[in-house]
């Protein structure tokens, strides 16, 4: 069954769109994540303009993230003071994010500036994971998150600090600020919510209490998700409602059996999987872009036709 | 859509008396091409007529036909990918301004066969034509061909060497494929008419591709109304988010 996407101006099998969603909906509610770094090549994959994949891929994470964020709250485990700081830092990285996206497209390189993002991004952090969760795996037991001693003495030392009561933290705001920044931009050049970037950061280098972390990243990115929907609409006018709609639909029913999935794996055992998953997508970038293409020509519009 | 209709309408065309030199008619099966939820291409098929000036010598002249048939020009721009530090990078471009966004090339035969090079150059018919390198970059014709392999690749450019079939000597028919990801506006059929490789007439008629009902008030919607559009997809995001919430709530 064929749908028409008004701003996408393609057609597409609504059954494969909502297959699509139902299982990166699995996926996110199996490793609480957005699932935004495997809906956005999917949709590019089949063909949406890089434009519209990415900015209708910000309404559907937010739905997600509010999903989310609406059960943390309920227990208490968002910790607002922290998510505003971040969001702060949060909309101008949007801002600057949506602004840079046009650059990079109006100059013919935002193909290759998403996939090497991609590829560094998804390959340091599903290292990082991977080597962690493999350790854990070995000793059988929990192990301590190593301290980053360098960094850590660095931020203690900066100024305007803030205390974060339900966090239990005293931490200085430029760094949470920065963070903040780099997310939002990350996010709105990437359609990603940017969950698996801020919540190991909050952890490992900030040491907030994993309990909290997760509800608070979930408002952070649904803030900021938000205002990417609106800034894409408003500045690209690419965000399509049509497309948006059925990704929010299979995404919010995937998710649901990606939590119960979730119930039954440990901890350790998710990270791996999750870490197998980030290479495996940043491989598929990184052999796209080092493979010598069929095609090594391409040709856009760039003219709007009247 | 009605091939009986417009014939009939070439019919009474035909009968309507002699005139001085050949002339073309034409219709199309339909004016204005409506996207709809479920669009996924469409064919239109032009009619045509070709009146002769009343002596019945000229009906014995071996007609050849090319129909181009156009969409709303734009700006296309090639880019080629090189290798850089490893990685496959965007690297040199051309535009190739005032392009058009559909083509079509139909004729009765080979444009090669029809007419001699001078006339055809002349008459600029045929992609190759369309993506004649411009100014500067007389010396790379690889971006003209990739243009050429792209669209046609695309299904938005074509050329049918055997798209034009006569139905009796002067009455004639061709159908041409608008795709999927057809671009929206004014297009044109411009159809020429030549006689041992002389053009001799010429006609066009114009048709309308447009998005129909809710999918052109969406679009108009996220032109014109930017802001509002793009709160109430948030708005909607947040309803689907909270409907979610409620209704597989397990706390």
């Amino acid at each position: 069954m064929q749908i028409y996407l008004p701003i996408a101006e393609l057609p597409v099998d609504v059954l494969l769109v909502i297959g699509m969603s139902l299982a990166v909906g699995f996926v996110s509610g199996l490793f609480g994540i957005g699932g935004g770094f495997l809906m956005t090549p999917l949709l590019i994959f089949i063909g949406v303009p890089t434009a519209v994949a990415v900015a209708s891929e910000a309404p559907q994470i937010a739905a997600s993230a509010f999903t989310g964020a609406l059960a943390y709250w309920r227990r208490r485990a968002i910790d607002l003071k922290l998510a505003g700081v971040l969001l702060g830092g949060g909309v101008v990285g949007t801002g600057l994010g949506v602004w840079f996206f046009n650059a990079m497209r109006a100059a013919g390189q935002l193909e290759v500036v998403i996939a090497v993002s991609y590829v560094v991004l998804l390959g340091a952090i599903g290292g990082i994971m991977l080597t962690e969760s493999l350790k854990a795996l070995l000793k059988t037991k929990p192990a301590a998150p190593a301290r980053r001693v360098g960094g850590r003495s660095l931020i203690d030392r900066l100024p305007l600090k803030l205390r974060f009561k339900q966090s239990m933290i005293y931490v200085s705001a430029i760094p949470l600020v920065g963070l903040g920044v780099f997310v939002g931009f990350v996010g709105a050049v990437l359609g990603i919510g940017g969950g698996f970037l801020l919540v190991p950061v909050l952890v490992y280098v900030f040491r907030v209490p994993t309990a909290v972390v997760v509800g608070t990243s979930l408002a952070q990115i649904l803030i900021t998700m938000l205002a990417a929907t609106v800034l894409h609409a408003t500045v690209n006018a690419s965000v399509d409602v049509v497309l948006a709609i059925l990704l929010m639909l299979g995404g919010s029913i995937g998710a649901q059996f990606g939590v119960r999935a979730g119930q039954k794996l440990r901890g350790e055992q998710l990270r791996l999987l999750l870490a197998l998953l980030l290479l495996a997508v940043g491989a598929r970038f990184l052999v796209e872009l080092v493979a010598q293409p069929a095609e090594p020509f391409s040709v856009s519009t760039t003219g709007r036709p009247k | 859509m009605k091939p009986l209709a417009a014939l009939a309408v070439l019919a009474l065309v035909a009968a309507a008396g002699p005139a001085r030199a050949e002339k073309l008619v034409l219709a199309l099966s339909s004016q204005q091409i409506a996207i709809a939820s479920n669009y996924a291409g469409s064919d239109v098929t032009l009619f045509g007529a070709v009146r002769p000036d009343g002596e019945t010598e000229a009906l014995q002249r071996s007609y050849d036909l090319v129909v181009t048939v156009r969409g709303p020009a734009t700006t296309l721009e090639v880019r080629e990918k090189e290798r850089t530090a490893g990685l496959w990078v965007n690297r040199e471009r051309r535009r190739f301004p005032r392009t058009p966004s559909y083509l079509a090339t139909l004729s009765t035969r080979p444009l090669d066969d029809m007419l001699s090079p001078e006339i055809r150059e002349g008459q600029r018919l045929g992609l190759k034509a369309a993506a004649a390198p411009r100014g500067e970059d007389l010396g790379r014709p690889e971006f003209s061909e990739a243009l050429i392999r792209l669209q046609t690749g695309r299904g938005l450019w074509r050329e049918e060497p055997k798209g034009v079939v006569f139905l009796d000597p002067t009455l004639f028919r061709t159908t041409f494929h608008l795709p999927p990801n057809v671009p929206f506006g004014a297009f044109e059929a411009d159809v020429r008419l030549f006689a041992s490789g002389v053009p001799i007439a010429r006609e066009t008629i114009t048709f309308r591709v447009v998005k129909s009902g809710f999918e052109d008030r969406v679009a108009a919607l996220a032109e014109n109304w930017r802001l509002a559009y793009g709160v109430a997809t948030a708005l909607l995001a947040l309803a689907f988010g909270w409907t979610a919430s409620v209704a597989f709530r397990r706390d």
